[in-house]
């Protein structure tokens, strides 16, 4: 028998038994998705507005002193750096894309002459970083799949905690930004000093051209909405990171086992034939030495 | 859109409450009532705890009350933009269960613990009483 008919089998059933899996996790992956997509567009036009009044005010207050969240170093020495990615793997490139970001641009803070800190949520995160023997100076692991305002808000506070405090002087924030279904690409954000070219908030500005040149009654001054306006600003960005996350690690997620089960199907197609094949070649192979065989009782 | 009519735009953090376009809104300001018409001059403020009324106008009759509580107001040009930091729609009020947690309030607030707690549970009080106050209708 040249083929082992027996074998062959044995792996149809185990790839066929790898597809199921993979099959429900992406039925899984697309069904949390919907969830999560979901949170990310009812959230975006509240984020969008409070941007657009945040620069609009922010334009309008000359003087930044007293606005711990605007403080601008004059020689920035530390950047404390967040960083997101999955606590569970088989999503593609999700994490590796998420690890590579994080890890140049801890690079070019410490190129720069900076010392970076690095806070990273999610388990592939961390041990990507120890393997690359880059220090985490703080594990975030408490994430959900269903981000809430008050864990964005407890997370919100965990980052801007030590720039108001003065230990560091910016905060970046690298994550997947959600901006469709077709594209989430790793991104840094700016989260402090808020309003810096370059940041959220002048993306923003760039979405209103036309920003109108009219002076505004503000009730009470613009200083004291500001006050309360930017704590906000910074929550509800938070917010849009996790759920921005959550909803890309699922759409890698899915894409990974769509393809993954995609793969497992045409294999169990190859191996089928193959096993078809050679189930004939040993049929064949059997008629012929019986044949053979009676042959040679004639004579 | 008509001269008696403007836009307005209800969003909360979780998700946009309303978006049309009106003839009136009254809403509830960090100090007091204010009411807005269409030509209203640019203005920013912030809101405080209460109702705000959205009044149709025009061919559409009726209005629509949320309960909101915080956030931010912004008129410009022909359009009002609420930032509210939480807002209920009256189909969301559970009108016993809110019930139940104002009459707890209000037996705490005889006896309050600390001013600062007494200032909280008065801001509870009037959120707790706009959603039953919408709920209402």
């Amino acid at each position: 028998m040249p083929v082992n008919t027996k074998a062959i089998r044995k792996r149809i059933k185990s790839v066929s038994s790898t597809r199921k899996i993979t099959k429900t996790m992406e039925m899984v992956a697309t069904s949390k998705l919907k969830r999560a997509q979901d949170a990310v567009v009812s959230s975006t036009p509240y984020s969008n507005l409070l941007v657009s009044m945040m620069n609009d005010l922010a334009s309008r207050v000359a003087d930044r002193s007293g606005f711990p969240l605007l403080r601008r170093a004059e020689k920035p020495e530390r950047t404390l750096i967040f960083i997101v990615t999955a606590s569970r793997g088989l999503c593609g490139g999700f994490n590796s894309n998420l690890v590579r970001l994080g890890r140049d641009t801890v690079r070019a803070e410490i190129a720069a002459g900076r010392k970076p800190v690095v806070h990273m949520a999610g388990k592939k995160g961390i041990a990507a970083f120890r393997f690359q023997e880059i220090p985490v100076d703080r594990k975030v692991l408490d994430l959900s799949d269903r981000p809430t305002y008050e864990e964005a808000e407890r997370l919100a506070e965990s980052l801007t905690g030590p720039f108001l405090a003065g230990e560091v002087d910016r905060v970046l924030v690298v994550y997947p930004d959600f901006r469709s279904l077709a594209s989430q690409p790793p991104t840094v954000l700016q989260l402090c000093p808020v309003g810096d070219p370059g940041a959220a908030g002048a993306k923003a500005g760039e979405a209103k051209p036309g920003a109108p040149a009219e002076e505004f009654l503000f009730d009470p001054s613009p200083r004291a909405i500001l006050e309360k306006l930017l704590p906000l600003y910074v929550r509800t960005t938070v917010y849009r990171v996790l759920v921005s996350a959550v909803a890309s690690e699922q759409i890698a997620r899915r894409t990974a086992m769509k393809l993954a089960t995609d793969n497992a199907g045409e294999m169990v197609t190859n191996l089928t034939r193959a096993y078809n094949k050679a189930r004939q070649a040993q049929i064949t192979q059997e008629i012929a030495e019986i044949i053979g065989g009676a042959e040679a009782l004639k004579k | 859109m008509p001269d008696s009519l403007f836009q307005i735009e209800v969003v909360s953090p979780a998700r946009p409450l309303f978006k049309g376009e009106a003839g009136s809104l009254v809403a509830e300001a960090y100090d007091g009532e204010i009411g807005v018409l269409p030509g209203h001059a640019p203005l920013v403020t912030m809101l405080g705890t209460g109702v705000v009324t959205v009044k149709y106008a025009g061919l559409r009759k009726g209005e629509e009350r949320f309960a909101v509580r915080g956030g931010f107001l912004q008129v410009l040009g022909r359009k009002v933009t609420l930032l509210v930091t939480e807002a209920r729609r009256a189909e969301d009020v559970d009108a016993p269960k809110v019930k139940a947690a104002l009459d707890g309030v209000m037996e705490t607030l005889h006896h309050p613990p600390s001013d600062a707690e007494y200032e909280r549970l008065l801001d509870e009080r009037r959120w707790l009483q706009s959603q039953l106050k919408i709920a209402a209708k």
